[in-house]
C-alpha cells in the first residue's frame, strides 16, 4: 500500500517523514487546540488550529429595591 | 491595538429598538487579523456595508483588519466571515442567551488571528453583536483547518447571555 501524503508547506509529503505534536492554550477569554506537524529540522510544516470561543455577557437590572 | 471580548453597546440598543435583527437574519463570525490596527469590543459598532479586506479599520469598518488574501491563504474561509446557522435564542433560567451552531471547519487556511466578531450581515451596515478576543499568542493555521468551536447554551455558558 502506498505510503499516506499530507499536504504541507513543502507540498505534499509522507506523513511518517513528519513529527505530529498537540497542545492546548487555555486563556482567559479562549482555549485553542493546535496540531503541528514538523518536518526533520523542527519547522512547522502544517498547523491545524482550533479554537473555542468563550461568551461574552452583558447585565440589564431589572429590580429596584426601596430602602 | 487590542480586541476585548463584549457585547457591542450599539447591540444593545438594538435590542431595545426591537426592529434590527431578526431570526431570520443572516448572522456571521468575521475573523480579525493578528497585527490589527483598530480597536475592537464593546465600542464596534459594525463591519461595514463590505467586507473584502479594504478600508481603513474604525468602529464601524473592519476594512483591512479582515483576513483577507492580501494577508493569509484563504483555503475555504470567505473573507465575509463563516456563515452561522442554528440561530437559537432562549431562556435559561433568568438568562437570554443567544446561540448558534458552530461552523464547519475552514481548510487549507494559513491564518493568523486576534478575534473574531458576530455579526448581522442582512444589516446593510453588518451590525456587530459581539467581539471575541483570543487573547495571548494569536490563533494561527499553517496550510490547515482553521476551527471555531461554540460553547453549550447555558446561563453561563451561552455565546451571548442577557443576565
Amino acid at each position: 500500500m502506498d505510503e499516506p501524503l499530507i499536504h504541507t508547506t513543502k507540498g505534499n509529503v509522507p506523513v511518517s517523514s513528519l513529527v505530529y505534536q498537540t497542545a492546548w492554550d487555555i486563556q482567559e477569554t479562549h482555549i485553542q487546540f493546535v496540531e503541528r506537524y514538523l518536518d526533520d529540522t523542527g519547522e512547522v510544516v502544517k498547523q491545524n488550529a482550533h479554537v473555542y470561543a468563550l461568551p461574552a455577557a452583558m447585565t440589564a437590572s431589572n429590580e429596584l429595591s426601596e430602602a | 491595538m487590542a480586541v476585548t471580548t463584549a457585547v457591542c453597546n450599539q447591540f444593545k440598543a438594538d435590542l431595545l429598538g426591537m426592529a434590527v435583527h431578526a431570526a431570520g437574519n443572516t448572522y456571521k463570525l468575521v475573523l480579525i487579523k493578528n497585527g490589527h490596527t483598530g480597536t475592537y469590543g464593546a465600542g464596534t459598532v459594525s463591519v461595514g456595508a463590505t467586507v473584502d479586506g479594504t478600508g481603513t479599520p474604525s468602529t464601524t469598518l473592519l476594512g483591512t483588519d479582515a483576513i483577507s488574501a492580501s494577508n493569509s491563504t484563504m483555503g475555504t474561509y470567505p473573507v465575509t466571515g463563516f456563515t452561522l446557522s442554528g440561530f437559537s435564542a432562549t431562556l435559561q433560567s433568568t438568562t437570554g442567551c443567544l446561540d448558534f451552531t458552530a461552523p464547519a471547519a475552514a481548510t487549507g487556511t494559513t491564518i493568523s488571528a486576534s478575534g473574531c466578531i458576530l455579526y448581522n450581515s442582512t444589516q446593510a451596515t453588518g451590525k456587530s453583536l459581539a467581539c471575541y478576543a483570543f487573547s495571548g499568542a494569536p490563533i494561527v493555521s499553517t496550510v490547515g483547518n482553521f476551527t471555531i468551536t461554540f460553547p453549550s447554551v447555558g446561563a453561563s455558558t451561552s455565546l451571548i447571555q442577557l443576565a
